[in-house]
């Protein structure tokens, strides 16, 4: 089954241009986690390229620890079910935009360039919260 | 049957109903506190924004409840949460002997902790950003900055690093590390940074 979900993502990153594509990378995985990008569901290992829209998702054991190219980093707890919407980033400039939806779950967030960029340039969005992300560290929890 | 329907409803609702929480850490040397705004979820102004060390906010939609909370919040609530964020990046400034890729000898000497670093790292990936300094015009220190780091990637992928895990990137004059008026030669500002990530 991994197989089979991991030979189309290697297939995706080789056609990509890899510059455009590449907003970060896994660095941690544990337990059961996985990365939903459409309709796949690629098994989250150290290493693996994240892009725009990708769903980071744990299960109950699940864990997962994300560097992005801003510099930002995240620390996804179990049982979490986090949207990267939106991330846009220039190099040369160190702007961009940055959308993040925590539809359940835990999520420790340390700030990165995007959000030093400008007020509101980097946003965390839950299902009752709207937050405006200065360069901080922070936990945003969502229970029901 | 409706009047029942009246009371059930609104419970199950509320059973439902998702709540959301922010704590804000404290920073450390390297790091701010910083802030972080709650805002109205309709028209994205402030409602209110969280600013002290160790403060919880609760939070639904625009009504906020802060309070702050004393002791090691931290480690003993979300220890193993903040065990699992990687490792902050690390950054390394190499120079280069005027008009050459050669680098500077005290550069040279920090290559090996570089490549260390790059090794020690599960699933790294490694940037590096060219600057230059004010001489010139922005356009051209852009393509120079650029150029610069393409040169230092291909440097890299020749000491065995995989060129799918590099990035090159050029900030032109745009982080001068000493600040100089413009068209002003500096070797401490013509530099290229690698940030191991």
């Amino acid at each position: 089954v991994i197989q089979r979900f991991v030979l189309p993502a290697v297939l995706m990153a080789g056609l990509a241009t890899p510059a455009m594509a590449d907003i970060g990378r896994i660095k941690i995985a544990t337990g059961g986690a996985l990365v939903e990008r459409g309709t796949q569901k690629i098994p989250a290992k150290p290493g693996l390229v994240l892009e725009q829209g990708d769903t980071l998702v744990t299960a109950r054991d699940g864990r997962m620890g994300v560097t992005f190219i801003d510099n930002t980093r995240f620390s996804a707890g179990p049982n979490s079910r986090i949207r990267l919407s939106e991330f846009q980033f220039n190099g040369t400039t160190r702007r961009g935009k940055f959308v993040t939806n925590l539809d359940r779950g835990l999520l420790a967030v340390v700030a990165g360039q995007i959000a030093k960029s400008e007020k509101n340039a980097m946003k965390v969005q839950t299902p009752t919260a709207l937050l405006g992300v200065g360069r901080a560290r922070f936990v945003v929890k969502v229970s029901s | 049957m409706k009047r029942l329907a009246f009371i059930l409803i609104p419970l199950i609702l509320a059973g439902c109903q998702k709540r959301s929480a922010l704590l804000l850490f404290p920073g450390d040397g390297e790091y701010p506190t910083g802030a972080v705004a709650i805002l109205d979820p309709l028209t994205g102004d402030d409602v209110a924004v969280v600013d002290t060390a160790n403060s919880e906010a609760k939070i639904a939609g625009r009504s906020v409840t802060t309070h702050v909370i004393t002791g090691d919040i931290a480690k003993s609530r979300y220890g193993t949460l903040l065990a699992n964020l990687p490792d902050a990046p690390k950054s390394f400034t190499l120079y280069f002997k005027p008009n050459s890729l050669d680098l500077i000898d005290q550069s040279q000497a920090e290559l090996p902790a570089l490549l260390a670093e790059v090794k020690r790292r599960a699933g790294v990936d490694v940037e590096v950003v060219g600057h230059t300094d004010t001489t010139g015009s922005e356009v051209l220190n852009d393509e120079l900055s650029q150029k610069r780091a393409g040169e230092v990637a291909t440097m890299f992928q020749k000491l065995g690093l995989d060129s799918t895990i590099i990035r090159a990137v050029g900030r032109g004059e745009r982080e001068l590390k000493e600040q100089t008026a413009d068209e002003t030669a500096s070797e401490v500002n013509r530099r290229v940074e690698v940030v191991v990530r």
